[in-house]
């Protein structure tokens, strides 16, 4: 793929796409992510890997891969798909993870099996005649993902390009008018049981409309259903790609940062609660001690909270257990907050799902009560600022 | 005009402000400043277009001139308006100069010379680094053309301050450098080079004769250096000089056309644009041919070989490092500043909300012992709270001053973003903007902020009524010499804060646990590093991408030897003794008597009635210890407060001491951590009445007698400081000597404001200070200039003459800026002498460096642990353009040893590697808040103590009438 060039040759001179071209083609291509919501999509030919960069912020995808033939380009920038320091401190609620794979069009591998969207973006027109015979073979037939884009350039437009003699870059083999473009894809789609439709980007200028859009796209769809099982099982393929870059993403999925989210969220929720409770107890202790200056030399906190609290009977034993299921009560030092209370806060709710769950995620990280009914918050540390 | 004054600088003459005429009015400054454009304005009263615009709410902006006349009248200055300088005029200093000559009486007023250009504008400047080595007064000319007000100069005031980021994510393979940012501070030849037409014949690097640096005094010990030394494999390295014809200007464009030739360059490349390195050679002149993409022009590249570098040589030390940093991404380590960090093995500490990071701080240096990899653990201590989290809990907390409040705890802090791998500086909040505002994009379309996270990001904004973050970058210039100075803004929701919360920070329970986690002893530390080298060396891809360039990794740190110094004799006033293993003497002194006190007479005791025991418990139990230390001590005035309201404090203190003339020392007992009291209290005694105080809090005379005993020692000794006593002396062989100590404290909230504390010797033991605020823009030459007369006259004052050596340490200089030191400020300094006959004192100049990767490990045993205090290290790991030495004089308690960095950047005392080792060492003795050695020369500290306080606490310049004590104990 050479867009950033090309684009900037078709910015100069009289033709002029803005967004450049090469932006409305990545654009299209994440309007169709957006709309079709595939959770599985590979970019054939990714180069330096800018289309998956842009895939990557889409929340519905889930697994993201990339092919090319050149191993220097994608390394170029492929660090850019790893997760960002960001990512680790907010874990997302979905799976991520991104591969890049080097190797042939022309080839198979079983890696690329199973996907929902698989897109070409200038890719057909670096092919060397050999490996365009094999690829709707590879593409539709033995990766038969739901849907495939392919764009090539149109070779109507290339008249009104400056500079554009033969084609629009070097590397490329051939340049397609949309005649030849839409009888090749048209082949194709009959072939492997796949309908298509044609669109473009990069309008031609009004008197020339007949030349079509600078850029022509295919999108095709497979007309069978997904049977879940890849097709060509039967003759396993051996694996002709390398990875040379994976990066899985932090997600709330893996239990180490789902427990995380969940410890920081009691614990946050729980240190709340005590500080509304302390608020509370000393603004009503500054009523009854009718604005004292001097300070109580020791802080008797539990017994102040007992006197004022709803339930005057706390101290009756069989009472005093139903109350620890559900009130926040004071003890001692510390201030017990029941995890059942948590675990109505919606947002521990929705991490957790279940009350087992919460429990099993936070014994051992949290401080909790002997029956493991309640949290356990510490008031000493609050005594001393209030010293 | 004063006839004996001699411009350094050509054509500085005409820019010439008597201080001492023009200071302490406004009149002359303002002509002035408008033939002068680029030097003084900052400094000038309010009313001066430049001023920054003050910051919301804070920071008083005094008038500097009135500070400085201030300080001028104390020290025996005469700042009284003067029509003209010169011989003919009265007088200037009544008491202090009537020794002075009347031939010299005008000079210090015109010795102290403002308003010169600032070359270290240019060393650290952005683009321009090619005019580095233009001579001072070429530069001079070039600015003097530049009309507006330009802000050079502001470089040098930010010193000590975190260094910009060096372009930690330059995305490039091969290492196209394409931001000479990024280079010319390792290597400012390189873009001169660039500018000049190749040489064409190939030339070898010579060596360089290495600096006269080691010393010999002490016994040796073995050490471990936290350096990796690397192997190159290769040969040598090529320069190569590429020029397009016809020329082309977009650099990503000659990137382009560069790379469509990896058939000839081969893969490995470094490219600037106009000088390429290959780790291969070509023939002298290849000749290629490309195509402009945008005009189908046809472009002939030409590839002429410069020189033949040496694999180690300079030039190559930026793109090794950038090579280094992509080693670090295969590794899959994230670059978070300019270290980098394992998210994956997080330790999560949820009570705070926070995490740890562990990583590394990493970079490949060329030092006296070669080729290094100089690698140090790193912790981050990232939190789990978006800025806008934060924020909503200040809004709880405190709803009436909520934007105050968040200025105040959020100025400053770095934030990192969540949706890149940027960190940024908080340096304002836009209160009146929202994300649903717009804002420009590089290709000039409007769009809101809520708008372009969501396109670009696919992030949906929640809180559509927040303020915005605002970063000011550094002032970048721009290709046609424009200065560009932008401003980013942030989002809160998607920033996350970084750094340990100021409340945290208060907590020593949770400072306990964070410390556990981040110190390393030092063979965990040396674990640390050798995993990372495992994990280079087992990974193909690292290693691979080392071996591109010939580069190979040591499997284990180096060793060297290491000295340590002699111990040194401590002087009480009846007896002396040599310091024992751990360099503390807390025993000895609190034994025997200090070597001078002051006898307390007067003296006031303030306390709230609550802690009237505490109070009478204090005074007793002083009465009783302070025999042996030899301190008189009388019974106080006792002040009961009727409740402890920081305005009760205020006027009581206030009253007594209108009414009490004698009054020696203040002392005041507060209930409580209250910074708020405490800065009230001391503002009020070391600037509005100024008398030496001590703030004693309550809490920690309660307790144990036996605690208490050593509480009140250590308060007897600190109060016997502050009244102008000594506690312990050290010989110092060096007779008539100044020792000078100078740093500079930076807040944000003080907008740009810094505060140079600056203390000097007038004998071994008994400091003088002075104070500075800097103003933007302002170089801190100017006020160390003032700094240096008046300590010279006060040491005159003392002694009756002036001193034949100057020793200066000087803290807050970074590595960058030591160029600027060196050819600058100190020729700045050095015209001090000018104001006295005759004088040509010795000057020995040390940069003084705390913070810096460099770790010894003591190699004695099997197991690594840390070295002994007064270890010195004077090779391998120094630096190979300045005589410089590292030197760890503390005993360490916990965690790795952390040396300090000693440059010297002029000696014209000849003073031998051996003396500078073991003066810097004794003087490493010298501090009096602590009964042992302290990480750098108590001179130092003293002025790192003063500039704090007069910063973070009195926002002003303590009273000058205080000047020889040392009140800010």
């Amino acid at each position: 793929m050479v867009d950033a060039n090309l684009a900037k040759g078709e910015c100069t001179g009289t033709i002029k796409f803005t967004p450049p071209l090469y932006k409305q083609r990545y654009q299209f291509i994440k309007d169709l992510v957006n709309k079709y919501k595939p959770k599985k999509v590979a970019d054939l030919g990714c180069a330096d890997c800018s289309l998956l960069w842009m895939l990557k912020f889409c929340k519905c995808i889930e697994v993201l891969a990339g092919l090319d033939i050149c191993e220097n380009v994608m390394k170029e920038k492929m660090h850019r798909l790893s997760p960002l320091p960001g990512d680790y401190l907010q874990p997302s609620e979905r799976t991520l993870t991104v591969t890049l794979y080097h190797g042939s069009v022309a080839q198979k591998d079983p890696c690329m099996l199973g996907f929902d969207l698989i897109t070409c973006i200038e890719l057909i027109e670096h092919l060397e005649a050999t490996e365009l015979e094999k690829f709707p073979e590879v593409v539709f037939g033995f990766m038969a993902p739901a849907m495939v884009v392919i764009s090539t350039p149109n070779s109507e437009f290339n008249p009104l390009l400056p500079g554009v003699t033969l084609f629009r870059h070097p590397d490329h083999k051939f340049e397609w008018d949309q005649a030849q473009f839409q009888s090749w894809a048209l082949d194709a789609a009959g072939c492997y049981d796949y309908t298509v439709e044609f669109t473009g980007l990069g309008a031609p200028p009004p008197g020339a409309e007949d030349v079509g859009f600078c850029t022509q796209i295919s999108v095709f769809r497979r007309k069978y259903p997904n049977t879940g099982e890849p097709i060509n099982l039967e003759k396993p393929t051996e694996n002709s790609y390398r990875t040379i870059f994976k990066a899985v993403y932090p997600s709330l999925k893996d239990e180490k940062y789902l427990q995380n989210a969940v410890v920081s969220e009691v614990i946050n929720t729980a240190q709340i609660i005590t500080r509304r409770l302390l608020d509370s107890f000393n603004s009503v202790y500054k009523e009854h001690s009718n604005g004292l200056v001097e300070m109580k030399p020791d802080f008797q906190l539990p017994r102040y909270f007992m006197r004022h609290s709803k339930n005057p009977s706390l101290a009756e034993g069989e009472k005093l257990a139903d109350d620890r299921n559900m009130e926040t009560y004071v003890s001692g030092n510390a201030v017990y907050i029941p995890l059942i209370k948590i675990f109505s806060i919606p947002k521990v709710n929705k991490l957790c799902g279940t009350f087992e769950n919460l429990s099993k995620l936070i014994t051992g990280k949290v401080a909790l009560s002997n029956d493991g009914s309640a949290v356990v918050i510490s008031t000493e540390h609050e005594e001393k600022e209030n010293e | 005009m004063d006839p004996l004054w001699r411009p350094p600088i050509p054509g500085a003459a005409p820019y010439r402000v008597p201080l001492g005429a023009s200071l302490p009015r406004a009149e002359p400054c303002s002509s002035c400043t408008k033939s002068q454009p680029w030097g003084r304005a900052g400094r000038w009263p309010p009313g001066e277009p430049r001023l920054p615009p003050a910051p919301r709410g804070r920071s008083r902006q005094e008038p500097l001139a009135s500070d400085l006349s201030s300080m001028f009248r104390g020290i025996g200055f005469e700042t009284v308006p003067r029509p003209t300088l010169g011989r003919a005029t009265q007088p200037l200093g009544r008491g202090v100069l009537s020794w002075a000559t009347s031939g010299m009486e005008a000079k210090p007023g015109t010795s102290v010379q403002p308003g010169l250009p600032a070359p270290e504008a240019m060393a650290a400047g952005d683009n321009n680094a090619g005019r580095t080595s233009v001579a001072c007064g070429m530069v001079f000319a070039q600015k003097e053309a530049a009309a507006p007000p330009v802000p050079f100069g502001r470089a040098a005031l930010v010193l000590g301050r975190a260094k910009p980021k060096a372009s930690g994510d330059l995305p490039f393979l091969n290492a196209n450098i394409s931001r000479p940012s990024a280079l010319q501070p390792a290597s400012p030849m390189f873009t001169h080079r660039a500018e000049i037409p190749p040489a064409i014949s190939v030339e070898q690097v010579e060596r360089k004769d290495p600096v006269v640096k080691k010393g010999s005094k002490g016994t040796a010990f073995p050490l471990a250096l936290n350096l990796i030394k690397i192997h190159c494999q290769n040969e040598a390295v090529y320069q190569y000089h590429v020029t397009f014809s016809p020329n082309v200007e977009c650099k990503s464009m000659r990137f382009g056309m560069l790379k469509e030739h990896r058939s000839v360059t081969g893969d490995v490349t470094a490219f600037d644009g106009l000088i390429l390195y290959l780790p291969i050679r070509l023939p002298q002149t290849s000749d290629l041919k490309s195509q402009r993409k945008t005009d189908g022009v046809e472009i002939s590249i030409r590839i002429q070989m410069t020189k033949i570098l040496e694999p180690s040589s300079d030039l190559c030390i930026p793109f090794y490092n950038i090579v280094f940093r992509r080693v670090m991404k295969i590794l899959e380590m994230k670059l978070v500043g300019r270290n980098f960090y394992d998210p994956t093995s997080a330790t999560v500490l949820p009570q705070y909300r926070l995490q740890i990071w562990p990583g590394y701080s990493a970079s490949i240096r060329r030092t006296d012992g070669g080729l290094f990899l100089l690698a140090d653990v790193s912790h981050k201590v990232i939190r789990n709270d978006s800025v806008l989290d934060v924020m909503q809990a200040i809004y709880q907390q405190s709803r009436e001053n909520f934007q105050d409040e968040c200025t105040k705890q959020l100025l400053g802090n770095i934030v990192i973003t969540r949706y890149n791998n940027r960190t940024y500086r908080i340096d304002d909040i836009e209160w009146s903007k929202t994300p649903k505002d717009s804002f420009t994009t590089s290709d000039g379309k409007e769009i809101t902020f809520i708008d372009y996270y969501s396109k670009n990001y696919g992030i949906a904004i929640r809180d559509l009524g927040q303020p915005l973050l605002i970063h000011r970058p550094k002032e970048k210039q721009s290709p046609d010499g424009k200065l560009l100075r932008g401003e980013i803004l942030l989002l809160p929701e998607l920033s996350f804060m970084t750094g340990i919360p100021e409340k945290m920070r208060k907590d020593f329970r949770a400072m306990k646990d964070l410390t556990y986690q981040i110190h390393l002893s030092p063979k965990q530390h040396h674990t640390s590093l050798s995993a990372l080298l495992q994990r280079i060396k087992q990974n193909e891809a690292a290693s691979e991408e080392l071996l591109r360039w010939g580069l190979r990794l040591d499997t284990d740190v180096s060793r060297t030897q290491g000295r340590v110094l002699p111990m040194e004799r401590i002087n009480l006033r009846n007896s002396s003794f040599v310091t024992s293993g751990d360099l503390i003497w807390t025993k000895e002194i609190t034994r025997e008597p200090s070597l001078s006190t002051v006898p307390l007479h007067y003296w006031a005791l303030f306390y709230p009635k609550r802690a009237l025991d505490q109070a009478r418990e204090l005074v007793s139990i002083m009465e009783r210890i302070c025999g042996p230390l030899g301190m008189k001590l009388n019974q106080p005035a006792w002040v009961e407060l009727k409740d402890d309201r920081i305005d009760t404090y205020a006027r009581t203190i206030k009253s007594v001491l209108g009414s009490e003339g004698k009054l020696q020392l203040v002392v005041c007992i507060i209930t409580g951590t209250r910074d708020d009291l405490y800065g009230a209290i001391k503002k009020l005694c070391c600037v509005q009445c100024p008398v030496p105080s001590q703030v004693v809090n309550a809490r920690t005379v309660t307790g144990q007698p036996s605690k208490l005993r050593s509480v009140a020692q250590k308060i007897l000794l600190q109060m016997n400081c502050k009244l102008g006593g000594e506690l312990w002396g050290i010989d110092i062989p060096l007779k008539q000597l100044m020792v000078i100590g100078m740093d500079v404290y930076h807040d944000p909230n003080l907008g740009m404001r810094s505060v140079v504390g600056f203390v000097a010797s007038t004998n071994h033991t008994i400091y003088l200070w002075l104070v500075v605020f800097q103003m933007p823009h302002q170089e801190i030459a100017d006020g160390l200039k003032l700094c240096l007369v008046g300590a010279l006259q006060k040491f005159h004052e003392v002694n009756h003459c002036l001193p034949e050596k100057i020793v200066v340490y000087r803290d807050g200089v970074s590595d960058s800026q030591l160029k600027m030191v060196a050819n600058y400020e100190i020729p700045q300094l050095q015209m001090c002498f000018q104001a006295f006959t005759n004088y040509q004192p010795k000057m020995v100049v040390f940069v003084v460096q705390k913070k810096i990767s460099a770790n010894f490990y003591s190699a004695s045993s099997e197991d690594f642990g840390c070295p002994p205090p007064g270890t010195v290290i004077d090779h391998t790991v120094t630096s190979r353009e300045w005589v410089d030495f590292y030197l760890l004089a503390h005993h360490v308690r916990q965690g790795c040893s952390l040396p300090t960095h000693y440059i010297c950047v002029l000696n014209t005392a000849n003073l031998s590697p051996d003396h500078m080792q073991r003066l810097t060492f004794k003087l490493c003795h010298m501090y009096w808040n602590w009964s042992g050695t302290i990480r750098v020369p108590a001179p130092c500290k003293y002025a790192h103590k003063l500039a704090f306080l007069s910063g973070q606490v009195l926002h002003h310049e303590p009273a000058i009438q205080l000047c020889d004590k040392l009140f800010f104990l």
